[in-house]
């Protein structure tokens, strides 16, 4: 204990060349090596094209929706960030566990909430996912294993610490992914939720989704930390980052993490870089961005870029063409079959408060 | 039956569900190792193991979340707030989260979870560690709240807490733990949802919870004394209210009082009492009183206390005038 208490002045350089670091850093390089050896045997299918797409129409039209009138409440897109679903939610067994936010219809999508009730439980049916009681904020799904999308921003992460500790004491071999902001991070829960994943070394991912801007005020003004992936750091968890506009590179840093985490080493952070190309939430004029900002984010944005990939790889123009034409049919259906479906019944208003006697 | 300590009839109750259910966890702060601040958990992380008993770092947000995730998927947690001051730290997940859950998923996902926390004053508690804060949940739709004053309820119905689907927050008084009552040997559970009548009267009806008991019961000896008979009736349960107990007590005693702990102002008196003004117009002779403490932080220097607590003379004066007023 005397010799832990005789340290003076230790500085930052010393920190990072002790030996207490050195596990920490040792981790982030293995995560990080693991996911480019994974990402070289990696390339987008048209599945994945299809998948992002999926999102991207959905998202579309309920803003037209929502648009055209009282059908569908004002809603937070995630138009630019699917390739964080597809390449990270998606890549989860389904068994495994999700938690995650208000911006997360992509994200249940993903995770296999099927379309039709997802676009029901939007504009507030009796077949959506929660009989249309929660709405556009919260895709919950048993079916999925889709725990929570909570709308208090940071709320769904202390929930996943709990998923993962009960798969553990269950022996499922699941392990439970979480999803948040950067925005996100300056939330205690957050950090409370990654702290008590390491010190319990739980198989939990979190997916901090760096989309650039924290609801309508730009990431850098939110904290002197210049990289959001040092925010588990500090817990003792490693982290990397990722190019969340790419499936493949998200994907592969979701495997990486994935075996570390299924294995016992702990929970594992990964920094998916993306970009939010429409406002916080409908009707925001976007006015806080820098001119030409979203020009150069249009170009870098997920669709157009699996659809040049596939085209380079040996896809042809038709190929993509039907599966945008087969997810629109999709998208469509889903749009149907919600507005044909009966709006939420105000006789079962005050049912599931707690547990009914069947 | 021999008297148990109310702290030991807790213990036992944990250490029984946790050998009969092995999706039953226990964790908080300082609960395995050290027993808890009180001593309520001592030696269940031996019986237990540390899997299932645990320690967890000073972060109420995020291991009464972990306990509301556990709980959808598949656990039985029971969460330890070593002090009920804390649940404001953890509040929005239990507000937000533990009972909304089942709503929001239209019950594809149940939260059986209890929530252990004590409250109430006690020599040098202070401000922060004082604080009655029931009412803040009662008002919240998918939360049951009891409070427990006796060795046999607190067995009893923690027992039903744990092994109920709904969120519970589980009340206790760290008062209360020294103190002793009867305890049956073998096993019982008593509900969730209904009060409890201490003593028989005619006159009054005295509607209470944790501490307050103890208060109640000095009241009802001192109202005695001068002939008027007060029917004590510990809540137990505070979400929901077991109204029709109380409803068949004001129906012969014609004269409703409520005596807490909390803060009058904002206190769950005051819900009580708007409920009988309108569901017991016509068996109320004397209009309602209500005690509780003063609109004051609690203070903690002993000359202080009195001033700022409900007090047993004031209370008896206050009754004996309510019936004296008929008659």
């Amino acid at each position: 204990m005397a010799e832990q208490m005789n340290v003076a002045w230790n500085g930052f350089e010393n920190v990072i060349e002790s030996e207490q670091m050195q596990p920490l850093v040792d981790a982030c390089d293995e995560l990080s090596a693991q996911a480019r050896e994974l990402q070289g045997e990696d390339s987008p299918t048209i599945g994945d094209y299809a998948g992002l797409i999926r999102i991207r129409r959905t998202e579309e039209e309920l803003y037209r929706l929502k648009l055209a009138g009282d059908v569908v409440p004002n809603i937070h897109q995630c138009v630019g960030q699917e390739a964080v679903s597809i390449g990270g939610v998606a890549t989860l067994e389904p068994t495994d566990l999700l938690t995650s936010n208000y911006r997360g219809r992509g994200h249940a999508i993903a995770k296999g909430a099927p379309l039709r009730q997802v676009v029901a439980e939007v504009s507030h049916r009796e077949t959506g996912l929660s009989r249309g009681r929660s709405g556009p904020m919260h895709m919950i799904d048993p079916n999925c294993n889709l725990l929570f999308e909570s709308a208090i921003v940071g709320g769904a992460a202390p929930l996943a610490v709990g998923a993962a500790l009960a798969s553990v004491r269950r022996g499922t071999g699941a392990v439970t992914m979480t999803i948040f902001g950067e925005g996100t991070t300056a939330q205690g829960s957050v950090h409370e939720a990654i702290n008590l994943a390491g010190a319990l070394k739980l198989p939990v991912i979190f997916v901090l989704e760096n989309n650039r801007y924290s609801e309508m005020t730009p990431a850098s003004a939110t904290t002197a930390l210049a990289d959001f992936s040092w925010r588990a750091l500090g817990h003792g968890v490693p982290a990397l980052s990722a190019d969340g506009n790419s499936v493949p590179i998200m994907r592969s840093a979701t495997r990486s993490a994935l075996e570390w985490t299924r294995s016992g080493r702990g929970p594992v952070l990964i920094e998916a870089r993306t970009y939010r190309l429409v406002g916080h939430y409908g009707g925001d004029p976007g006015a806080y961005r820098p001119p030409g900002e979203l020009e150069e984010a249009e170009r870098l944005e997920p669709i157009g870029r699996t659809g040049e990939e596939l085209i380079q790889r040996g896809a042809s123009e038709d190929d993509l063409q039907r599966a945008r034409d087969e997810v629109e049919q999709e998208v469509q259906d889903a749009v149907n079959f919600a507005l044909e479906s009966p709006l939420s019944d105000p006789a079962g208003a005050s049912q599931h408060v707690y547990k009914e006697e069947a | 039956m021999e008297d148990t300590f109310y702290w030991r009839a807790i213990n036992r109750a944990l250490d029984e569900e946790l050998a009969r259910d092995d999706c039953v966890l226990l964790f908080g702060e300082d609960v395995a190792l050290p027993g808890g601040v009180f001593g309520v958990t001592r030696g269940l992380v031996d019986r237990h193991g540390g899997d299932r008993v645990f320690d967890t770092p000073i972060s109420e947000s995020a291991f009464v979340g972990a306990a509301v995730g556990a709980a959808m998927a598949g656990m039985r947690p029971v969460a330890e707030l070593m002090f009920m001051d804390f649940s404001l730290v953890a509040s929005d997940q239990i507000i937000n989260h533990a009972a909304k859950v089942r709503f929001m998923s239209q019950g594809g996902f149940g939260v059986p979870l209890v929530i252990r926390a004590q409250q109430g004053v006690s020599p040098a508690s202070s401000a922060q560690h004082s604080q009655s804060l029931e009412a803040m949940f009662c008002g919240v739709p998918g939360l049951k709240v009891v409070a427990a004053a006796t060795p046999t309820d607190a067995y009893g119905m923690l027992k039903s807490a744990i092994r109920d689907d709904d969120p519970v927050l589980f009340l206790e008084h760290r008062v209360l733990y020294a103190t002793q009552g009867p305890l049956a040997e073998e096993e019982f559970l008593e509900p969730l949802d209904k009060a409890r009548i201490v003593r028989k009267g005619d006159d009054l009806t005295l509607a209470t919870w944790l501490h307050g008991v103890l208060w109640a019961e000095e009241v009802a000896d001192r109202l005695a004394e001068r002939d008027i008979g007060v029917e004590v009736i510990d809540l137990r349960s505070l979400q929901p209210i077991d109204y029709a107990t109380l409803g068949e007590s004001i129906g012969k005693t014609g004269r409703a009082a409520i005596l807490h702990e909390a803060i009058r102002t904002g206190g769950l008196g005051a819900e009580i009492a708007a409920t009988l003004a309108e569901t017991q117009a016509d068996s109320l002779r004397e209009p309602l009183r209500r005690f509780g403490a003063a609109f004051v932080p609690m203070a903690v220097a002993p000359t202080l206390v009195p001033a700022l607590q409900p007090q047993v003379d004031d209370v008896v004066e206050a009754l004996s005038g309510m019936v004296a007023a008929k008659s």
